[in-house]
């Protein structure tokens, strides 16, 4: 498929190529392809260190409590972006999502 | 025998042509041009930082970088620190090792630093040759708890000219993050705990072999300094770390209060003081003190007002210090961010210049290229604040004119000043280099 005909997500330089429940297939634009298995349960952990945009600037998140208020001071469910945040190759330590590259 | 240089924050002295802040030294072309956003923050300007064979004396710091959000290779550089001159020579193929702390804010941006290491020539501004390459070791990847590297690697063999300079840098490998969201990279350095201390980190480049330095002829040296503030009464000027008998002492002092022409400080005998300076004849007055240092110095001074002031520690080896000339000051009584020194003119050569910076206000200053911002009178109660610091280019020629340094606030403030203070050097009374013998010296055979 062309570039743009995929959907774009919070990483520019990722699009999703095909998407099912459980199932994501993403292509970067340095051509590389590849499928996650299983379902993101919003536990939040690889959230923690993640640096993200507020009114007040840049925020490293602490702690999941320090994101729990951060949703809260915000008003909005998702912290990180509305699209979709891509996993790639390599991640672990947060939901069990399998992540084969193509 | 190994030679050992220490990676400090201090900004590197040697002259005249050192790598740009916004480039690698290196032949690898980083993601982002350094000091352009990443599309999250600035990525790092490279200032270049000073490695010698003394270990650090406080406290680590670190630079934190925020990476970009996405899956893709993120080469960037993030420190680069510069050796002293060595001496002509081959540096033969060896082992090397960079030692610093490290660690990310999630394993997800999989932070795997890697080093450059290279010999750059100062007279040209060119880089001579490529001891180690970006990516030629690799460290484990980060966990978030701070640990420490050990880019072990053979280094190709570079010859090099006298005045040739080791530039080593930091950099994120292009190691892939495996989630795209921005997190923080972090390098430790310039600590005082050691090689492996996962708190304080005295981080460093090993060479297996010894390397040879260049021999300097003696000139002007700043050793340290220190500042602080306080509302008005006595007090005992603190010294700066390591002074020593035959040491010059500067103070900077500057005040918020209506104290006038005598000034923020009244000396005790022994010191003199310079021309009282004032943005607007009504406030912030400032001015230069200075003494030789012995045991006996008395540093039983007085506040005038609610004040700001640094003293810096100066010698030159077997001279005597002084200042030459008056110092020269320009003030900004605009509300804006900005600030300029004022230029004093070298009488001789050798001479080396002392800058002052004050405010009476709060604010933050932002360093500049040309100077070394050495202490600051920030941590006080009254609003007044000063800095010290020094030209990085010394020793300066006979009728020269010193730059007139720019610094930046963070926001805009009214009534600075920034003044120039030339010092030179004398040969010591008790030690001319021209003595006789004895009386029969003076008479012929």
């Amino acid at each position: 498929m062309a570039w743009a005909d995929l959907t774009p997500t919070a990483d520019e330089t990722v699009r999703i190529e095909r998407q099912e429940p459980g199932y994501v297939l993403y292509q970067s634009t340095d051509g590389r392809r590849w499928e996650v298995r299983g379902v993101c349960d919003r536990r939040g952990d690889c959230l923690i260190g993640a640096v993200i945009a507020t009114p007040e600037g840049l925020v490293e998140i602490e702690s999941l409590a320090h994101l729990a208020w951060l949703v809260a001071e915000l008003g909005r469910e998702r912290i990180d972006a509305e699209m979709d945040v891509p996993v790639g190759p390599g991640f672990s330590g947060c939901c069990p999502l399998e992540v084969t590259e193509l | 025998m190994p030679t050992k240089f220490y990676l400090h924050r201090t900004a590197s002295e040697v002259q005249p042509t050192l790598p740009a802040t916004n480039a690698s030294a290196s032949t690898t072309t980083p993601t982002w041009t350094p000091g352009v956003s990443n599309g999250q923050a600035a990525t790092p300007l490279l200032f270049n930082r000073t490695m010698n064979t003394t270990i650090g004396t406080v406290a680590q710091t670190s630079l934190a970088y925020t990476t970009a959000n996405n899956t893709l290779d993120q080469k960037q550089p993030f420190l680069r620190f510069v050796s002293p001159p060595l001496a002509a020579q081959t540096i033969a193929a060896q082992s090397i090792s960079v030692q610093y702390g490290y660690s990310n804010s999630n394993t997800a941006s999989f932070f795997q630093p890697t080093s450059f290491v290279g010999v750059w020539r100062p007279s040209t501004g060119a880089l001579v040759g490529t001891l180690a390459t970006v990516g030629q070791n690799v460290a484990n990847a980060a966990t978030t708890s701070q640990g420490f590297s050990n880019n072990n690697m053979t280094c190709a063999a570079v010859t090099c000219a006298a005045g040739d300079v080791i530039v080593v840098e930091i950099w994120r490998s292009a190691s892939v993050q495996t989630m795209g969201t921005a997190y923080t990279n972090t390098i430790f350095y310039d600590g005082s705990g050691g090689d492996s201390s996962t708190t304080n980190i005295s981080a460093y480049l090993n060479f297996a072999n010894t390397l040879t330095l260049q021999t300097l002829p003696a000139e002007i040296t700043f050793r340290a300094a220190v500042g602080t503030q306080a509302n008005a009464g006595a007090f005992t000027l603190a010294l700066p770390p390591g002074t020593t008998d035959g040491d010059f002492l500067v103070v900077w002092a500057e005040s918020s209060s209506a104290v006038s022409s005598t000034g923020p400080l009244t000396a005790p005998a022994g010191w003199i003081k310079g021309t009282t300076f004032s943005p607007n004849g009504t406030s912030g007055f400032c001015c230069f003190y200075w003494a030789p240092y012995s045991a006996a110095l008395s540093r039983a001074f007085m506040n005038n007002g609610s004040s700001s002031w640094c003293v810096g520690a100066y010698y030159k080896t077997g001279e005597v210090l002084d200042v030459d000339g008056a110092a020269v000051a320009t003030y900004v009584t605009s509300n804006t961010t900005t600030v300029t020194i004022g230029q004093p003119t070298t009488t001789g050569a050798g001479r080396y210049e002392v800058v002052g910076i004050s405010h009476p206000a709060t604010g933050t200053l932002n360093t500049t290229a040309t100077v070394s911002l050495d202490a600051a009178g920030t941590s006080g109660i009254p609003t007044s604040q000063s800095w010290l610091g020094h030209y990085l280019v010394h020793p300066l020629g006979a009728s020269v004119t010193c730059p007139a340094h720019n610094f930046n606030f963070t926001a805009n403030i009214a009534n600075k000043t920034g003044a120039g203070l030339l010092l030179k050097a004398a040969p010591s009374i008790s030690e001319p280099d021209n003595a006789l013998a004895g009386p029969v010296d003076n008479f012929e055979a």
